[in-house]
């Protein structure tokens, strides 16, 4: 009798429902997609090399348990809040508290099991959706891989039933505790206001810990690279997070009471509405508003950090190979290389890989250049005596040159500016880490004479400098004429290939070109060297897959949960609002206010709900940024790639936010003009 | 003058295929200008219908109704916004309070809507509070006052304006015969000394007698009409109880 009248209320309030079960669904839905990446080959394979890789996995499905197991949580409440009515009347008409747990508990028991069924197919989806999308941002070649197996479907059913147990327990205490009085008026209790003297006080505090929070957190990176800089690292990441949900606490109240104070505020407009909703809003959710903000700061943080380790990964690789392949070409008219490096063997294999890729992936565009020096004597390179001298424990071999015509068809394989020199110039390209040195040479340090002719440095740089261009670590680039009394040291050929490089092509290739090995004499004695003779991009990025990849990884992974669970519990929130501010709105339609001027409202209210809790949050990613930047400053492409990576961390951020925001704003509408 | 004509006005609910209520089942009507007239009838005769239309929050299945010259049934939504924001004043039976909003700002609610300068505002609250004898509950919640406090508010709200006409639905229903005499008072002085005129549904006839005039509803139609004229209010009161009898039966036991 109970079940079916029940039911026939859960029919009535199928919306409320639906929006229960779309939350569920996805939460279930992030845990098993996470699994099944976590347990996936690729991932699985590389943590048989990393040990801390296993521990991080772990405690990443840690967060994303609790955090998902927190939003069930508040569904659950959400969805007893509004049937919280019809509880207290069953309970007026008699029915025991314990047949009323049941019925609960079935109901969700039910809804629950037809979530984790759904889960296991939109998970599946997530999982490659997901993958695809991380791979992409990390260039990895990624083929869909369906491979249906049977721990992370286990593991996720275990983390299932270990949420769904908890937060069935919890509201069965919900309740236990209730009596018929709160039942029937859940709804009314809107306001628990907190004292003025406690909301200034935590206002105050929850600054000042802030603040010193980011101090702290400053401090742990300017440490960054002793051990101790845990302690202060832990410690402001603990002050930031109380600052959070202090200030979120108290804020609402203390605009409202700045609002209240002013009259010429206040009775403007549809201001007091406003704040009176938003400070209701406050002050019944508003630890968790804070959580929200905590997420979403979190999400910032972990974006911005992935964004940096990303930049990090791709400028270690792009220094060394920004092209699809380099091939040496193994031609010398130097001699110093042993002449058997020459051999009529290793021009054909060149020639067999060159048709071989040509045939495979398609050469979208190459450069075969030379490198040249000036004479084999090394007392003729100018730069590398200089530099030997300001760095006693290097000792550089000779000056490369490059013709400048070579140089600028290699920038712009790259899409990179070209440059331009005068007759008398030429252009210092060198390795970061020669910077320090270079810069204690003074200008006239750098002349060169070449043909008799003195070339001044025109400018020198380290910014973008590809180390697969030769083999050493600074280039000279001169007006083509200069060359033509050179020798070549080396010829090598950049290659952009028309289709993107998988590894089985990777594979292939080596197998044909195979290795290098050439005996050279230093000394009287002779040395067995390999030699780079085809340098893959996609092979160098697959190498690279390590730690820091891993790491930007999981940090994308938990800021797409992340901000998927504050966007869902917004959206709940606010549409479940709707149904209360419909009335609210009803009231103000029937005083006189325009349908547009409400619709004006709502914006503002729904835009107010999103935006107040990310305001903190952004405010702590910005100031942040420039103290992570202590430790990204040396492995950064450029000085100012901080500033890109919190740029782009806050446009995606904003961008799957807005698309929220959005779906929210139009399902409000909806609702009110129902 | 009168301010508000009501011609073979009728609404129906209900839609085709369901059993349909005649709510109001034809009734013409005029009021004139300052004039302060009381609507009676059994519970479910169609009151809060008539004032729901007249009040243009609802629409009319037949019939035309002016107010103030105007034919609201032709009117849109946006121009019945303003012409509910600028002419009309109401008191609901439920009351319509904000539950966000102090008691205070309820009653403030019209005057922001009708964008007054902020600077008069708080003075025009306490004004109308003391009249009707809240002042001492502004800063509450609604949640937080009893039922005719609540009730105070909604007039409070309604009258601050000094709307052209005011339609009340059983204003003083939830008042002790203190409180409702206090209301009924302010309602009689707003009528008297600032020409409102004002249409007043109740189920008393101690309320009704306050009034010039008062209509009797029966299924949907005007079954009796009697004026006061110049006899005291006694008396007044008495002829009301007459005319409740002849319809049959206490007015409360119809619910
Ligand atoms: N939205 C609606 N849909 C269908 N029928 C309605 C609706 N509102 C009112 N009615 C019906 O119309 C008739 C008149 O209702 P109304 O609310 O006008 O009565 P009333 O005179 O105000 O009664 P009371 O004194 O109890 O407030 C009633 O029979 C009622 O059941
Ligand atoms: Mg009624």
């Amino acid at each position: 009798m109970l079940s079916k009248l029940s039911l026939r209320n859960v029919k009535r309030s199928l919306k409320d429902y639906l929006i229960y079960m779309v939350t569920i669904t996805l939460s279930f839905s992030l845990i098993f997609s996470f699994n099944l990446i976590a347990f996936s080959r690729d991932l699985t394979e590389l943590s048989e090399h990393m040990e801390n890789f296993k521990y991080a996995i772990l405690f990443v499905s840690m967060i994303v348990i609790f955090v998902v197991g927190w939003l069930i949580n508040y569904t659950m409440h959400f969805m007893f809040e509004k049937r919280s009515k019809e509880f207290g009347t069953y309970m007026l008409l008699g029915i025991k508290k314990k047949e009323i747990n049941k019925l609960f508990l079935l109901e969700n028991i039910f809804l629950g099991s037809i979530a984790v069924v759904l889960s296991f197919f939109i998970g599946t989806l997530f999982s490659i959706l997901l993958s695809a999308i991380i791979m992409n941002i990390f260039e990895m070649p990624y083929q869909i891989a369906l491979s249906i197996h049977i721990t992370p479907i286990l593991v996720s059913l275990t983390y299932f039933l270990f949420i769904y147990i908890f937060v069935l327990l919890r509201s069965k205490r919900r309740i236990k505790k209730m009596n018929i009085y709160d039942l029937l008026y859940l709804e009314k209790q809107n306001e628990q206001k907190m004292s003025k003297k406690t909301r200034s006080w935590t206002f105050i505090l929850a600054s000042s810990l802030g603040g010193l929070g980011l101090l702290l957190f400053d401090y742990a990176f300017k440490i960054v690279e002793e051990p101790t800089m845990m302690i202060p690292f832990f410690l402001s990441i603990l002050l930031l997070g109380i600052s959070i949900y202090g200030l979120t606490l108290s804020i609402g109240e203390f605009l409202l009471n700045y609002c209240l104070k002013h009259e010429k505020i206040k009775y403007k407009k549809d201001n007091l509405f406003i704040t009176r909703n938003f400070s209701a809003k406050v002050g019944t959710m508003g630890i968790t508003l804070g959580t929200l903000a905590l997420l979403s700061t979190l999400t910032l943080l972990c974006l911005n950090v992935s964004a940096s380790f990303k930049d990090a990964f791709e400028n270690q690789v792009n220094t060394r190979i920004p092209y699809d392949i380099v091939m040496n070409k193994i031609y010398s008219e130097t001699g110093a290389l042993h002449p058997n490096i020459q051999n009529k063997d290793y021009q054909k294999k060149y020639q067999e890989s060159h048709e071989y890729i040509e045939k495979r992936v398609g050469i979208k565009e190459e450069l075969i250049y030379n490198i040249y020096v000036k004479s084999v004597n090394i007392d003729d390179a100018v730069i590398a005596k200089k530099l030997s001298s300001v760095n006693g424990k290097l000792t550089f071999q000779n000056d490369l040159f490059i013709k400048l015509s070579d140089y600028n068809k290699l920038q712009k394989m790259l899409n990179r500016s070209e440059i331009t020199l005068n007759e008398n110039e030429y252009f210092l390209h060198y390795y970061k880490e020669l910077r320090n040195w270079f810069e204690q040479l003074k200008k006239e340090d750098l002349n060169v004479e070449i043909n008799g002719k003195t070339l001044h440095c025109k400018e020198m740089t380290d910014k973008n400098y590809v180390s697969s261009w030769n083999s050493s670590y600074y280039l000279l680039v001169v007006p083509d004429e200069y060359v033509n009394n050179m020798l070549i040291e080396n010829a090598i050929n950049a290659i952009n290939t028309e289709k993107e490089i998988t590894t089985s092509v990777v594979e292939e290739l080596k197998n044909k070109v195979g290795n290098l090995e050439i005996t050279s004499s230093i000394n009287g004695e002779d040395y067995t060297i390999a030699i780079d003779t085809m340098i893959i991009r996609a092979e160098v990025l697959a190498q690279n897959r390590s730690a820091i990849t891993i790491f930007s990884f999981s940090l994308t992974y938990l800021a797409l949960v992340f901000i998927a669970v504050v966007g869902t519990i917004l959206s709940i929130q606010t549409l479940s609002d709707a149904t209360k501010y419909k009335y609210r709105y009803d009231i103000l339609k029937k005083l006189g206010v325009r349908e547009k001027e409400i619709d004006k409202t709502i914006l503002k209210q729904v835009t107010m709900n999103f935006i107040f809790p990310i305001v903190y949050p952004l405010l702590i990613a910005v100031i942040t940024t420039f103290s992570l930047n202590r430790l990204f400053f040396n492995i950064s492409s450029e000085e100012h790639t901080y500033l890109y990576s919190l740029g782009n961390s806050i446009f995606l951020f904003l961008l799957i936010y807005g698309i929220y925001f959005l779906a929210t704003y139009i399902g409000f509408k909806k609702n009110k003009s129902e | 003058m009168e301010i508000l004509k009501i011609e073979d006005l009728k609404k129906y609910y209900g839609k085709k295929s369901s059993i349909i209520t005649k709510a109001i089942n034809g009734i013409s009507l005029e009021v004139q200008n300052q004039e302060f007239v009381a609507i009676m009838g059994a519970s479910g005769s169609g009151k809060t219908t008539l004032l729901n239309c007249l009040s243009t929050i609802d629409t009319v299945t037949s019939g035309h109704i002016y107010i103030d010259g105007q034919d609201i049934t032709e009117l849109e939504n946006d121009e019945l916004s303003d012409f509910r924001r600028e002419k009309l004043g109401f008191i609901f039976q439920d009351f319509n309070l904000l539950d966000t909003l102090t008691i205070e700002e309820n009653i403030a609610l019209s005057l922001i809507i009708n964008k007054t300068d902020p600077k008069f505002v708080n003075n025009a609250v306490k004004d109308i509070a003391g009249r009707l004898d809240i002042a001492n509950i502004l800063k509450k919640f609604p949640y937080e006052v009893s039922g005719g406090q609540k009730q105070r508010c909604a007039c409070a709200r309604a009258l601050i304006n000094h709307p052209k006409l005011i339609l009340a639905d059983e204003p003083t229903g939830a008042l002790d015969s203190r409180s409702a005499r206090l209301l009924l008072e302010t309602m009689w002085e707003m009528n008297e000394n600032l020409n409102a005129t004002i249409l007043m549904v109740t189920h008393d006839a101690f309320s009704a007698s306050f009034c010039k005039r008062v209509l009797f509803l029966k299924d949907g139609k005007i079954f009796n009409e009697i004026q006061k004229g110049d006899s005291p209010r006694k008396e007044f009161f008495e002829e009301i109880l007459d005319v409740l009898t002849l319809m049959g039966g206490d007015l409360n036991d119809v619910k």
